[in-house]
């Protein structure tokens, strides 16, 4: 295996799952949402979000603030710095890996 | 995960796991753009603060305190839009379909169009921005500009054909906002506690 190749194994593993994937997309793309909003952009069962924004809690990409509306319980999420940062790196990485001309191409223009 | 398999994962269509890339990033804002009119209630305050608004300039033409009036009921207007619709919202809309930051006034204050402009040179190269950025003081200045532009008008053209076309425009938009707000009420019930 090449050297270029063994780089992917340094992707970061937490964002590269495809539900934390579409959960740290929708949260980066907008500053804070609730679990039912969530839950209808991506598609997951309760169950499902819910362990994988635990996942993403412990990492320190998601801030969790849970309270209550009235009677409704209220769950609000929201992406960190680092989880931004994360990210961030996370799409560069992919990106460079997908298509290096077109990274070279745009540092020359 | 073997080497295939992730190149099939990069390599898939925009709606499946590619979802990071700035393009679809920017789909998810939009979406959450999107979001915030679905439900029809900003076309429906819209549309009522337009109708307030025609009547006062109406009424332009049967008294001088019409005036102050017409001036109050524009500044009341744009100064509590947005909250009277994030008090509709938080009662129908976010028990419902669920809660996300409504899209910003002011573009320049958004935290999240940093991201992909932050010491990313390649990054920066995509459409991240969904419009032009304004500043708190440049749009203050164009909101000035445009009831200038707007009085202006009134003075030249007359109130009363001003107020018809206003007043049609903002039942045109009422009912736009409020069809829009059944059928959201419809197709969404409110879930039990």
């Amino acid at each position: 295996m090449t050297p270029a190749l063994q780089e992917l194994a340094s992707l970061d593993r937490t964002i590269h799952e495809p539900a934390r994937l579409m959960i740290m997309t929708v949260l980066c793309a907008v500053s804070e949402a609730d679990f039912l909003y969530l839950q209808r952009e991506c598609g997951l069962t309760q169950g499902n979000l819910s362990s994988h924004l635990a996942k993403l809690e412990d990492a320190g990409y998601v801030f969790i603030e849970k309270g209550f509306k009235g009677k409704y319980p209220l769950t609000i999420c929201s992406s960190t710095s680092a989880g931004r940062h994360a990210f961030r790196e996370y799409v560069q990485k992919m990106q460079a890996w997908l298509d290096p001309r077109q990274k070279t191409g745009r540092n020359r223009s | 995960m073997t080497i295939y398999g992730l190149y099939r994962k990069l390599n898939c269509d925009a709606d499946s796991a590619m979802s990071s890339s700035p393009t679809i990033l920017e789909k998810a804002r939009s979406r959450a753009r999107s979001y915030w009119r679905d439900d029809g209630i900003p076309a429906l305050i819209r549309g009522f603060q337009m109708m307030c608004w025609a009547v006062f300039i109406y009424m332009l033409g049967y008294g001088p305190h019409s005036r102050f009036w017409r001036d109050l009921v524009f500044w009341l207007g744009i100064c509590l839009d947005r909250g009277v619709m994030l008090f509709l919202k938080n009662r129908i809309t976010y028990p419902r379909t669920g809660y996300v930051a409504p899209p910003p006034r002011f573009q320049a204050t958004h935290d999240d169009f940093v991201l992909l402009h932050l010491n990313d040179d390649d990054l920066a190269a995509e459409p991240a921005s969904p419009g032009p950025k304004i500043s708190l003081v440049g749009m203050v200045a164009l909101v000035l500009a445009a009831y200038a532009a707007f009085l202006a008008l009134v003075s030249l053209v007359g109130p009363r054909p001003i107020g018809v076309v206003l007043g049609s425009a903002g039942l045109f938009s009422t009912l736009y906002g409020a069809t829009k707000l059944l059928i959201y009420l419809r197709q969404n019930r409110r879930p039990v506690e």
